[in-house]
């Protein structure tokens, strides 16, 4: 038929191909060969500038291309207006080739340093790239995280780009990126140095209520809930001292620390004297929260002391004695009366989840949000409702059960500890502690037990959790029954442990026994009725080794 | 003089609409011989869209009645038949055209403050020469005012639809557009909000999960009821367990089980299902459905508006038939057919006859013996051209709103609000398009939503309350101290948003889309219908579905069309043009390489 239009068939299609990519096979291996023949020879001339060009806009992703450029751009002597040139260029290659792959790093990488070599860089333009990009694609990290660069180079205002946050996510609040960029703005205009809350109270309020009408529309959106738990969540920076106890022969220090990886530097002055002091750190060198220090030569002066302090890195703290201990005390007691300035709206928060739980029975965020608050507002009274809500959640989302295990075990510690602190006197250090048959599975903070001395830990469920004991380094008395252990190989060393009750486990390894009782010189009391390696020992080790009392009983 | 055309074909389609369009492209995309014809002079037929000059004309030649008594002398062989084709089945009536403003001569000199999109450039500088000598004390402040003058010099820049038409992003009229590779030809507009009447006021449904997030008028649980209703909508659809009691209830009784607050089921019933209190509890789940499974594709709201009008898309579907080899004849009259037994064997054109295989026919050009009922229902529409929006928005705006019965005996009508961006008309005008199924005539059953929504009194009377600034009210006649007393009355309310002044308004009734055909009719007659009452083109695409797979049961429908650049014609030896079909990138690829290498 005449002018009958006539459609390739898939074959042709699939020929013509096949040849091109042959060709480009070919190509690509001469490029290549002359391309590093070229860097061996250090020629940094324009062809070698033209062919790895045409590399990277087929393929953007070979970075050490990128790397012979830049080599090209700083060996060569090009005179000004040439290199301005070459760095112009290189804006359209990179954005060129950003058009076919905008996620490549190497090609951002390549932007950011042509734009710090300009010398009249146009970052306004930049910043509407960004911006067209992002448009286009709001998740883009990469995008996210030039845009950030670009903005502290053209010091565009944080007001501007909090706007720019609002409208990213008005438009779309699916969006990890613009959440998390929100939440570093913010925290640079509004940040604060208050425990309770990041940013300051009107800004938090207004946050607030903006990620609760994105977790209503879509709970199932985890980018909301995510910056929901920022704004909950503070995460403390501090490093300070907690508690210490000082004696003539033994000095515990415990620090609440979570910003810094190295040791700390802590000192103690006795009426202004510093005392050469060897710390030994738990529960290890880098994040060591408690610090212990044995005195060889007793510190005589100690008793008729007029002061006593302890600095920790830049502050002092000032020390009491206590009659009741014998000892020169420290206590910090400021977490028994934190309290929240703004109660009231995270009640009113707290009231909208528990009404999106019900309307929303499988949303594990809701319930998860509804324990944050409940433990922000007052653990306490919300005691019940939080095991109940945690029951639930291992429910809902029992992939997850043994986080919301420990998340389980992290409050009840919290809240036992809270209840013992409360009683304390003043200047009393309580030395007993009963957390058993909670469940527990972990030891959340576990420095604030470095000064018990009678632990009981009987009936929990802390096998897999052995190797946090190790700040219990002041307890004489420990008893782990029932904890479904089954071995000791992760069990700490603990120099005061006289009486240890291990009572009704699993455990059948009479090497690791014998180990523990080599490693406890102080051990007279060991329990071990109701383990099967009972059969295994023999009684002489009672003999080898000076423990009084060795239960092994079935 | 008419052409001579070729006198075989596989099919002969008589009639522009839109169902006949996508048919003729459909039956030439697979090689058929198409013959398109329409008596019109324009593509279309009760579906086009014409500017304001043509639209008067197509009012005019209406009023004309047609001569269609010419005696056609037919040499009929033996068992044949003709039939007279007759166009009694697409009578337009109650046409009313109004204008509420008067010619230039008339004009009183006021400066027009208000009108919410800033004329054009040429338009203001041709009004420049009228200025008076206190126009020009405050310039900046003058924007000209409409005149008929005005609007008929501009006739251009109007495209005024018969029958306005939204697509669904994701209706069967956006995926054949797609599939066939036909959108190449259209351009779209997204709808941009989706209005609704509520409380007394016009606002804006959060329909999208973004719109939800940013709404401001309902509560977070409000929200969440919202999206839990529209998502277990979309998610189970009506045969779901969930609407198990409802088989038999409307969708109003389902809600009203599901402890929404008011504004939540108002949003829903009247906005998102378009539904009223008698529609079934399936049909609003479907509706609901529908509406959400469209969202998120190209907008905010699930809508998208053809630029230039719905009259566009009916020619798109024509000008693949013709680049498939279709042959297209305007101002070509249907005389009649020729039937033998059951079968339809030519079609009279002109003093030509011309054989077929198939007779695709549109309602207008139907021979009578034929049809069997001439269809009951009727559509009444309205046309306004106005000066503002009937909603204040930051930006201009596409709307769509949905106005339910208020009293008994009324019926649902459709507003659409078109501003200048798509096209519809020049700088500073909206276009409202009003659409509902006929009881009385288009301006009985529009009136109460026209004196919602509209202003539609004479301008030149009253235009003082509205326009006259202090400093033109010097002489005050004793009617205009009146008027004044209002104006102030007005500002001291400073919330209130004026209605939008009707500048010009045209009502008609059209036939809707139920005629039928007897049984006699012969088998490979097709019946195209115009334009129906729903909101989108979907029955029309169905109709042409069906009727391509009764002419061709083993053939595909619409397959995709290819590009210029796949096109190799019979004969080329070298190879064509580059092949860019499977990896697009790859022959950007080379383009940019060369672009580079150009600019280094």
């Amino acid at each position: 038929m005449h002018g009958r239009v006539k459609v390739r068939t898939t074959a042709e299609q699939e020929e013509i191909k096949k040849r091109e990519r042959a060709a480009k096979v070919v190509q690509y291996k001469a490029d290549i060969a002359t391309v590093f023949q070229k860097r061996k020879d250090k020629i940094w001339d324009d062809e070698l500038l033209l062919i790895t060009k045409r590399m990277l806009l087929s393929n953007s992703d070979i970075y050490t291309l990128w790397n012979i450029r830049r080599e090209v751009f700083q060996n060569n002597k090009w005179t000004d207006e040439e290199y301005k040139q070459l760095l112009e260029n290189e804006m359209s290659l990179t954005e060129n080739c950003l058009k076919d792959n905008p996620k490549s790093y190497s090609v951002w990488h390549q932007r950011c340093w042509v734009m710090e070599q300009m010398s009249e860089p146009d970052w306004k333009r930049e910043l509407s790239l960004c911006a067209k990009c992002l448009n286009i694609d709001e998740r883009n990290f990469h995008c996210w995280d030039y845009r950030e660069f670009i903005v502290q180079k053209a010091g565009i205002s944080n007001e501007e780009e909090f706007e720019f946050s609002t409208t990213k996510i008005l438009n779309n609040f699916s969006n990890y990126s613009s959440w998390h960029y929100r939440s570093r703005i913010l925290y640079k205009m509004f940040g604060t140095t208050l425990e309770e809350i990041p940013i300051i109270d009107e800004k938090y309020r207004e946050e607030l209520d903006l990620v609760m009408n994105a977790t209503f529309t879509d709970p199932n959106d985890t980018s909301a809930w995510f910056y929901q738990r920022w704004l909950l969540d503070k995460c403390m920076t501090t490093c300070r001292l907690w508690r210490a106890i000082i004696k003539k022969d033994i000095a515990y220090v415990i620090i609440d620390n979570n910003i810094l990886i190295e040791p700390v530097s802590l000192s103690l002055y006795i009426n202004s004297e510093v005392v050469d002091v060897q710390w030994q750190l738990y529960p290890d060198e880098k994040f060591a929260k408690l610090q212990i220090a044995r005195f060889v030569k007793p510190l005589e002066n100690l008793d008729h002391a007029k002061e006593v302090f302890i600095k920790l890195q830049e502050t002092t703290y000032k020390l009491s004695y206590s009659e009741i201990e014998s000892a020169w005390i420290y206590k910090d007691n400021s977490s028994l009366h934190r309290q929240n300035s703004n109660d009231e709206q995270l009640n009113e928060q707290l009231k909208s989840y528990n009404q999106l739980s019900k309307m929303e029975p499988n949303n594990k965020w809701a319930l998860l949000t509804g324990i944050l608050l409940m433990k922000k507002i007052d653990l306490k009274k919300f005691y019940t409702d939080i095991l109940n809500n945690l029951m639930l959640l291992s429910k809902i989302d029992s992939l997850r059960k043994n986080y919301y295990k420990d998340l389980r075990s992290k409050l009840l510690v919290e809240y036992n500890l809270l209840e013992i602190w409360k009683k304390e006197n003043d200047m009393e250090i309580q030395i007993r502690i009963d957390l058993s048959g909670l469940d527990l599975t972990k030891l959340h903070n576990n420095h604030y037990f470095g000064l018990f001395e009678i632990v009981n830990l009987d009936a929990n469920q802390l096998e897999n959790s052995l190797h946090q004991l190790s700040t219990l380094q002041r307890c004489t008395r420990l008893s782990l029954s029932s904890n479904g252990i089954t071995s000791l190989k992760n069990f700490p060393t603990l120099h005061n442990l006289e009486f240890f009750s291990l009572r009704n486990n699993k455990l059948t390894n009479s090497e690791e026994i014998l180990n523990l009782i080599k490693r406890h010189k102080n051990l007279k009391n060991l329990d071990l009725t109701d383990n099967p390696v009972c059969e295994k020992l023999e009684p002489q080790i009672l003999n080898v080794h000076l423990i009084t009392n060795l239960s092994l009983e079935s | 003089m008419e052409d001579d055309l070729p006198t075989e074909y596989d099919v002969v389609v008589v009639g522009t609409g839109m169902t006949e369009s996508i048919v003729a492209a459909a039956a030439s995309r697979i090689g058929k011989k198409v013959l398109h014809l329409d008596s019109n002079e324009y593509y279309g037929g009760l579906w086009a869209t014409f500017n304001f000059d043509g639209l008067q004309k197509w009012i005019e030649d209406l009023k004309t009645a047609k001569n269609n008594t010419r005696n056609i002398n037919v040499d009929l062989e033996e068992g044949e038949k003709f039939l007279k084709a007759s166009d009694q089945y697409s009578t337009v009536e109650n046409i009313g055209e109004t204008w509420y403003i008067s010619n230039d001569a008339d004009l009183p000199d006021v400066s027009w403050k208000d009108t919410q999109t800033e004329s054009s450039g040429d338009s203001a500088a041709a009004e420049s020469a009228e200025k008076t000598d206190q126009d020009k004390a405050d310039k900046k402040e003058n924007v000209k005012q409409w005149s008929i003058d005005r609007i008929k010099k501009e006739y251009r820049r109007f495209n005024i639809d018969l029958a306005p038409k939204l697509l669904f992003a994701r209706g069967e009229l956006v995926e054949l557009l797609i599939s066939s590779n036909i959108a190449r030809y259209a351009e779209f507009r997204a709808v941009s909000r989706v209005a609704t009447y509520m409380d007394g006021k016009l606002t804006q449904v959060p329909c999208s999960r973004a719109d939800v997030f940013a709404n401001k008028t309902v509560s977070v649980v409000e929200k969440r009821m919202l999206m839990q209703l529209l998502t277990s909508c979309m998610e189970q659809g009506a045969d779901s367990p969930e609407f198990d009691g409802f088989r038999d209830k409307t969708f109003l009784e389902y809600l009203n089980t599901k402890n929404l607050t008011p504004i939540v089921q108002h949003y829903v019933v009247q906005a998102i299902a378009m539904a009223t209190d008698k529609t079934s509890c399936r049909d609003g789940v479907n509706r609901t459905k529908h509406f959400l499974n469209s969202l998120g594709r190209y907008g905010n709201t699930p809508f998208l508006w053809p630029m230039y009008g719905s009259g566009e898309l009916p020619q798109c579907f024509c000008r693949l038939c013709a680049v498939f080899g279709g042959v297209y004849c305007l101002k070509r009259q249907l005389d009649g057919v020729v039937v033998n037994e059951d079968k339809c064997k030519a079609i009279i054109t002109g003093k030509q006859r011309l054989a077929l295989e198939h007779l695709v026919v549109g309602q207008g050009h139907l021979p009578p013996e034929i049809v069997a009922s001439e269809g009951e229902n009727q559509i009444s529409r309205g046309i306004f051209v106005t000066d503002r929006s009937i909603m204040q928005g930051e930006k201009e705006s596409l709307t769509l709103l949905y106005y339910p019965p208020e009293e008994q005996g009324q019926e649902p009508v459709t507003l659409i609000e078109l501003g200048p961006s798509t096209n519809a008309c020049p700088q500073g005008l909206f276009m409202v398009h009003m659409t509902c199924k006929r009881t009385k005539n288009a301006k009985e059953d529009l009136a109460y939503v026209v004196n919602k929504f509209l202003r539609a009194e004479p301008l030149y009377s009253t235009n003082a309350v509205r326009n006259l600034s202090d400093s033109h009210t010097q002489t005050v006649s004793p009617d205009k101290r009146h008027l004044q007393i209002d104006q102030q009355e007005k500002e001291e309310s400073p919330l209130e948003y004026p209605l939008p002044q009707v500048l010009w308004s045209l009502y008609l009734n059209l036939p809707a889309s139920d005629i039928k055909l007897s049984n006699s009719a012969p088998s490979n007659i097709h019946l195209c219908s115009g334009p129906d009452l729903e909101l989108d083109f979907d029955f029309a695409v169905n109709q042409a579905k069906s009727i391509f797979e009764s002419m061709y049961p083993d053939e595909d429908f619409l397959p995709r069309a290819p590009d210029p650049e796949e096109i190799v014609l019979e004969g080329d030896e070298t190879p064509g043009p580059k092949f860019e079909g499977g990896e697009p990138a790859e022959g950007e690829e080379k383009q940019d390489v060369e672009k580079a290498e150009k600019e280094e």
